[in-house]
């Protein structure tokens, strides 16, 4: 099995890194924190944290990876290439979780490719290497998050562009649209509402405070996110 | 191709469907309870801790402490407005939830609200309101018995003002001749006046919606029932003697009237005598010229005892009655000549007359004189010239006559609108109950007790502050407290920012407000131990002004405040009065505080004769060494000071009284004639350095140790004046150029330094000979206003902060803090905004940091360390950016990298395309 | 080594699959045939587990494709219709993402790779970016991905759709070579393709099978007489007359062209008028320059039976 998921993990590396998504996305993403760091961030006498960045990476990151994810099982489904995936002798789940993984790896390249922000600053101050090595802990999960409501959203349909709309529109709502009724709500409702809220639980990695309660949160419902998008292709099968 | 066949598709084929689609749906709906199971799970057992070494967004330890040690429930109110367009306030009140959230979760017994509707705020005040008034019951109703009493006195002052007016419009009224009356009349209108400001005041002050001043009001008050009782006093004591008097003179056969009128006739008849004796002008001389004027001069001898007696029967009516002197008529305008001016001076009868007897006497001699040479011609010429001054004094008496007659008229007929007040104002009936009402009201104000709640008032006007409410104690923290400024870093031009920058130190300042708001009983005793002895009696003009410690007792009300707010009990000790310590009746720790003593009063070189003052010397240094050497603990403080040298020798360093004992018991001093200072070295000229007028003042505090008394400081913004170092001593070194002897060092004793200005280039000091050179390059400036010495300059490392430990008797230590840092907790600069900016007049929030200091050295020294709070966190900053690297950094990001990251892609492409 | 029970598969009210059974024995090559939209790929897709059955069964090797597909895929090697694969990568690497897939160790992946890009001729494409390569090449390249583990049934979709004459032969000549080894079982529109490779052919059209047999067994079906083709000049309508008159001739059409006449003759079951026409031709001195006989063709059965079948369905509409 393991031998199986490598394989699909490799050939969607592959698919990734020839397309010419991932390039737009990944020096857009740089473009666009590369100026808010220089311009927010590496001020004089400002605070040397990478905490803003993170902050900012998070909303990027929902517009970002549902772009990368988009294509990947819409476009076997458009392409035909899913009737040789499924006929051949692999699970659904292995090929969910050789998706998953092609597309974490890739979101890992990414990520540590905004390490220069950290050498930057610690060029020119001493920030607090553990905080921002748990934000990046916290950045992972979240990549992990949301790759996998790309990639459900991905399995519903064959086109992308529809896959990527309600990626972005499913972590939106779990990000924003939360956020503003859990303001004008209030009392129990409001815990319960920031309790699914994204952000909030990636405020705790940002700020460097380890909460068993968030990394809980991230690595539940990613995997129920995978769950589901297996779900959706092996009913694929069923209709 | 639509076969209806679709019967054959039939149910085996649907069933099996039907079953797979059940477990999809089941596993589905299984997946999501699992999901919601696990995460309801994690969020009741979790583990929760601030990961960053930063720690900025957790609690301390400190916190979980109190927190944990709660046993009443703690409600904390945020005032926090919200303002959309001030990123800065989202910023801080989202910071601020944060924070309450943490609290929250951690104890149930802590909850808050965020209040931002105008309807939670009135809710927030009703509440306050309900604990205020408790508290200040007394007052109000001390506050309800003055404006029973005002009200009584102004309308009586309305009353007796329109009396006054009537008698006052009447020309023939008895009082009317009393300009005095007048001023009276005047007086009524004003204290009605006052009356009807205070009462107006007052009732701003005590409104019924909002939150009362109950402090202010009565301290109002107070101020005006002293106003209204020594004016109603000394009204009624002047009416009194007015009805003695009228009284008297009212009466039919009133003897004073009699006198009046006695000396009225016998003035006349007086005259008459003396006109006698050398007949009228123009008539024929005398037949005896000589014995004329022989007679003449005699008379003048009985005429002037005459007139002694009239003057001293009118003395005796004065002296009875001295009120009548201030009749109108009590005196006239006479003509005069004073320097050879003629002028109208304003008379009383007695001195007329004592001028006539006076110019008699005078007249006397002349004529004997005359008499005496016995010349045909001078006699008749002297009987001409007596004939001419009995003339003026006829004039002289016509004029007393009229006087006295006209006295005495006005004063026998008192009009009944003077009757009446007249009668009124006998034996202090005018305002008499109203004065000793006032003064039972006064009375009451002094018994009030103190009020607590007396500025949260003023506290709740300001924006952002948090009110922590627990029980029925109540504390506002305010907006300065929480969000304090930043530090500085030195070397970065941290001049002029738009605005402050402030750093989140909620963690310390609401967790200090809980931890002494439900803290029953005091930690320890604060002893502030001075040395100022009285001010010499001698105050003449060209003594110097006394010698004053730089940080003396009266100004150190700040300080006391935020001792005794933080739960310590708080006493001051001059040892130039006692002896012996204050009496304290707790069985609590006691720290001491040793304020700088004042130093020797220099002697007055215009009066050696003055007793020689009193001098902090051994016997003083016997006492503390003492507390020392029992296991004391204190704080040494000290400050550069320089006074002028006597005999005009220019400046010189008054000697740190308790040097000698420092460096005998613990091997260091404070250099206090010294002063360390930031300036700003000059890059273009070596040794040459700009000096900052505001950091003179305000020298920002770097180098703070990592020692629980000062880790809390690294955070903030720490700004002194006028430091002085502190120098440890090895044993080697001798002693100093200190009046007292000293003793061998002793070398068991541990230093620990606690706040060190390492060596940089922006931190120098300098010696007094240093610092009149730098004074007189300040005046003598040249265009750019850079300075130099001449010299390099004297860099740090320099401490300012020394911990000194040795044991003591009975398995105890002795902890002292010596501290070259006096002069920064004394109230007028804990009191003054610090400027920041000249040119704008910008200034920002009070220095009080440095507070904290003093607070967590007596945490410290009282072995409760674990009480000290965290203090803002210091982040890490940014230092500074060369201009060069900037560009490079942005071409680098904005370029160079994103192509590094295309550039793998564009290889690929290309390797695909063979 | 495939049976087939009674497969259904409807989509709703749309049945495109309707009961159909037939087995197919181990070294069998049986072409599938049937217009389009007959629901060949469907059953197809079915059997190789991409699709699950509405009702009844099918099993591969012994396997249920329903509850054993694990191991129904292994032995199946499988060509869709589109051929699709992935087109960034090179032909190597997409074999070689293959044969991982399938559990080839690294040597077995090379060898593998090796024998089936000799098997397709792949040659040097098989370095090449499958985007840069023509359809037949394509089609290859996805003909060997099916060959990689080497499987005990294929199963080939509509395999020589879109080539040119010369790849369809090869193709042709390549499944034949393969029948030796698997069993195939193959799909086409095109008859003749079924009818040169197949030794079975399976009819089928709306969802049923109309018919299953050899393709000889099918052509005797298909008439009961066969064609001749003459041409002759002369009087036409004499030689038609003439012609008509011979025993065993059903019927005769004419076409004229440029004074020859082709004259298409339908005879009688077992009937061979073919002497008495040459006689014909010589006694009244009637130039021919072709007589032939034309066996029956699949297609003409094919069309046959599929109107047949439209008939029926039309019938079997009205009626209800």
């Amino acid at each position: 099995m393991i031998d199986r998921i490598k394989a699909l993990t490799e050939r969607e590396l592959a698919a990734i890194f020839l397309s010419f998504i991932a390039y737009v996305v990944g020096v857009l993403f740089l473009l666009v924190t590369g100026m808010l760091f220089t311009f927010e961030t590496l001020t004089e006498g400002g605070e040397a944290t990478m905490r803003p960045l993170f902050d900012h990476m998070s909303w990027l990151l929902i517009l970002a990876l549902p772009l990368i994810t988009m294509r990947m099982i819409s476009d076997e489904y458009a392409s035909g290439t899913v009737e040789t995936l499924m006929t051949a002798p692999v699970s659904d789940a292995e090929v969910v979780l050789g998706k998953f993984f092609g597309t974490f790896l890739f979101y890992v390249a990414l990520i540590l490719s905004t390490l220069v922000y950290v050498v930057a600053l610690a060029m020119f101050s001493k920030p607090d290497l553990l905080a921002t090595a748990y934000g990046y802990l916290g950045l992972l999960l979240l990549g992990a998050l949301y790759a996998s409501v790309g990639l459900f959203a991905s399995s519903l349909t064959r086109h992308q562009l529809i896959a990527a709309v309600l990626a972005i529109a499913i972590l939106a709502l779990f990000s924003y649209a939360v956020d503003y009724l859990a303001m004008i709500q209030g009392g129990a409702w409001r815990n319960t509402l920031s309790y699914i809220n994204i952000l909030h639980h990636f405020k705790d990695f940002s700020k460097g405070i380890f909460d068993t309660k968030a990394i809980v949160f991230f690595v539940s419902s990613t995997a129920f996110f995978l769950f589901l998008c297996v779900k959706v292709m092996e009913s694929k099968r069923w209709r | 191709m639509a076969v209806k066949d679709s019967n054959r598709a039939t149910n085996v084929g649907s069933s099996q469907r039907f079953a797979i689609g059940a477990n999809v749906l089941l596993s589905v709906v299984l997946a999501v309870g699992l999901l919601i199971a696990v995460n309801l799970i994690a969020s009741i057992k979790s583990y929760r801790s601030d990961l960053a070494s930063v720690g900025n967004y957790g609690l301390s330890d400190r916190t979980k402490n109190v927190l944990g040690s709660l046993e009443k429930d703690v409600k904390l109110s945020l005032l926090y407005e919200p303002d959309e367009g001030d990123k800065a306030q989202q910023e801080r009140i989202a910071r601020m939830l944060d924070y309450c959230a943490e609290l929250s979760r951690f104890s149930g017994k802590v909850s808050y609200q965020h209040v931002t509707s105008d309807r939670q705020r009135e809710s927030l005040v009703a509440e306050i309101n309900k604990n205020l008034s408790s508290e200040a019951d007394a007052h109000k109703i001390a506050l309800e018995d003055f404006e029973r009493v005002r009200g009584r006195a102004e309308a009586d002052l309305v009353t007796r003002y329109t009396e006054a007016q009537a008698i006052l419009a009447n020309n023939e009224s008895w009082l009317g001749g009393f300009p005095l009356f007048t001023q009276v009349s005047l007086a009524l209108d004003k204290l009605k006046e006052a009356s009807q400001e205070a009462a107006e005041e007052i009732a701003e002050l005590t409104p019924k919606t909002g939150i009362p001043k109950y402090g202010e009001a009565v301290t109002r008050a107070q101020g005006t029932v002293e106003t209204l009782a020594g004016g109603f006093s000394q009204i009624s004591d002047l009416m009194g003697r007015l009805t003695q008097l009228a009284s008297e003179t009212s009466k039919p056969d009133s003897e004073y009237i009699a006198l009046l009128r006695g000396v009225s006739t016998d003035l006349r008849d007086v005259i008459n005598n003396l006109r006698a004796q050398v007949g009228p002008a123009g008539s024929d001389p005398p037949s005896d010229v000589k014995k004329a004027l022989k007679g003449y001069a005699d008379a003048c001898i009985t005429t002037g005892a005459a007139l002694e007696d009239l003057v001293a029967r009118v003395d005796r009516f004065s002296t009875a009655f001295p009120i009548v002197q201030e009749h109108e008529n009590w005196t006239t305008q006479v003509p005069s000549r004073v320097f050879s001016q003629d002028v109208m001076m304003q008379v009383e009868v007695a001195g007329i007359l004592q001028d006539m007897g006076r110019s008699l006497s005078k007249i006397r001699l002349e004529v004997l004189g005359v008499i005496d040479s016995g010349q045909k011609d001078d006699l008749a010429l002297a009987l001409t010239k007596a004939r001419r001054n009995v003339d003026a004094l006829e004039g002289y008496v016509q004029d007393c006559t009229n006087i006295l007659a006209g006295l005495a008229d006005s004063l026998s007929s008192v009009d009944p609108a003077s009757g009446s007040l007249l009668q009124d104002s006998r034996e202090g009936g005018l305002f008499g109950k109203l004065v000793d009402d006032l003064n039972q009201v006064k009375a009451k104000f002094e018994d009030l007790p103190e009020l607590k709640l007396a500025d949260v008032a003023d506290q709740l006007k300001d924006d952002n502050a948090v009110v922590i409410e627990c029980g029925d104690q109540l504390r506002v923290v305010g907006f300065e407290t929480i969000w304090p400024a930043r530090p500085a870093i030195p070397g970065l031009q941290d001049d002029d920012p738009a605005e402050t920058e402030r750093t989140f130190n909620g963690d310390s300042a609401l967790c200090s407000n809980i931890l002494s708001i439900t803290s029953d009983k005091a930690f320890a005793n604060v002893v502030l131990v001075a040395y100022e002895p009285a001010a010499p009696q001698q105050q003449s003009p060209f003594s110097p002004p006394p010698a004053r410690s730089s940080l003396p007792l009266a100004s150190l009300s700040k300080v006391t405040t935020t001792l005794e707010d933080a739960n310590f009990n708080v006493e001051q000790w001059n040892l130039a009065e006692s002896k012996d310590p204050p009496e304290i009746d707790n069985d609590l720790d006691t720290i001491h505080i040793f304020l700088p003593p004042a130093p020797p009063q220099p002697p007055n070189p215009f009066n050696r004769q003055q007793q020689p003052s009193p001098m902090f010397g051994d016997a003083e240094r016997e006492i503390v060494q003492k507390i020392l050497d029992d296991g004391g603990r204190g704080i040494f403080l000290a400050s550069w000071t320089i006074t002028n040298a006597p005999f005009g020798r220019g400046l010189m360093a008054s000697p740190y009284g308790y040097n000698p004992l420092l460096e005998s018991t613990f091997n260091v001093r404070i250099d206090n004639g010294v002063r360390v200072m930031n300036v700003t070295p000059d890059p273009r000229t070596a040794n040459a350095f700009f000096i900052n007028a505001l950091r003179f003042s305000y020298m920002p505090l770097i180098g703070y140790a990592d020692h629980p008394v000062t880790s809390p400081m690294q955070g903030t913004r720490s700004l002194a004046d006028s430091a002085a170092p502190v120098l440890v001593l090895d044993d080697s070194e001798t002693t100093t150029n200190d009046d007292a002897t000293t003793q061998p060092a002793t070398s068991d004793t541990t230093h620990t330094t606690l706040l060190e200005i390492p060596d940089r280039e922006e931190y120098i000091s300098a010696d007094i000979d240093s610092f009149i050179q730098i004074a007189n390059e300040v005046n003598s400036s040249r265009g750019d206003g850079a300075l130099n010495l001449g010299r390099p300059l004297q860099r740090g490392p320099f401490k300012l902060m020394v911990a000194c430990e040795k044991p003591a008797s009975d398995d105890r230590t002795t902890r002292v803090i010596v501290a070259g840092l006096a002069a920064c907790f004394a109230d007028q600069y804990l009191n003054n905004k610090v400027p920041v900016s000249l040119e704008q007049f910008r200034s920002e929030s009070e220095p009080l940091e440095n507070l904290d200091l003093l607070l967590n050295s007596i945490y410290w020294l009282n072995d409760t360390p674990e009480l000290i709070g965290r203090g803002p966190v210091p982040v890490p900053r940014i230092e500074r950016i060369p201009t060069g690297s900037r560009g490079y950094i942005q071409a680098f990001f904005w370029a160079i990298w994103p192509a590094v990251v295309l550039a793998p892609g564009l290889f690929l492409w290309f390797m695909r395309r063979r | 080594m495939i049976q087939v029970k009674n497969l259904t598969k409807a989509y709703g009210d749309r049945v495109a699959v309707n009961g159909i059974s037939f087995h197919i024995d181990e070294g069998e090559i049986v072409g599938f045939l049937g217009p389009n939209g007959a629901g060949k790929t469907t059953t197809m897709r079915m059997i190789t587990c991409f699709m699950p059955a509405t009702s009844g069964s099918a099993s591969v090797g012994g396997h249920d494709v329903f509850t054993e597909s694990m191991q129904v895929r292994r032995v199946i090697g499988y060509l869709p219709e589109s051929t699709p694969l992935d087109i960034h990568l090179r032909a190597r690497e997409y074999l070689n993402f293959r044969g991982k897939i399938r559990g080839l160790s690294r040597s077995e992946r090379a060898a593998a790779i090796k024998r089936v890009a000799d098997l397709c001729w792949l040659g040097e494409f098989i370095n090449r970016p499958i985007h840069q390569l023509s359809k037949g090449m394509k089609q290859r390249v996805g003909l060997a991905d099916a060959l990689l583990h080497d499987p005990k049934v294929l199963i080939l979709d509509e395999p020589t759709v879109g080539l040119d004459p010369t790849q369809i032969r090869e193709t042709r000549n390549l499944i034949q070579e393969l029948a030796k080894r698997h069993t195939v079982l193959l799909s086409s529109h095109i008859l003749p393709e079924v009818e040169a490779t197949c030794q079975r052919t399976i009819i089928i059209a709306g969802g049923s099978i109309v018919a299953s047999g050899s393709p000889d067994e099918l052509k005797t079906r298909i008439r009961e007489g066969s064609r001749l083709i003459a041409e002759l000049t002369g009087d036409a309508a004499a030689i038609e007359k003439a012609v008509k008159a011979i025993n065993g001739v059903k019927e005769v059409a004419r076409e004229s062209d440029n004074g020859w006449h082709r004259f298409i003759i339908e005879t009688n079951k077992n009937a061979d008028p073919r002497e008495a026409i040459y006689k014909l031709a010589t006694e009244n001195k009637w130039s021919m320059r072709e007589l032939r006989l034309e066996a029956g063709t699949l297609e003409e059965f094919f069309v046959r039976i599929t109107a047949e079948q439209a008939a029926q369905r039309k019938a079997a509409e009205v009626r209800s």
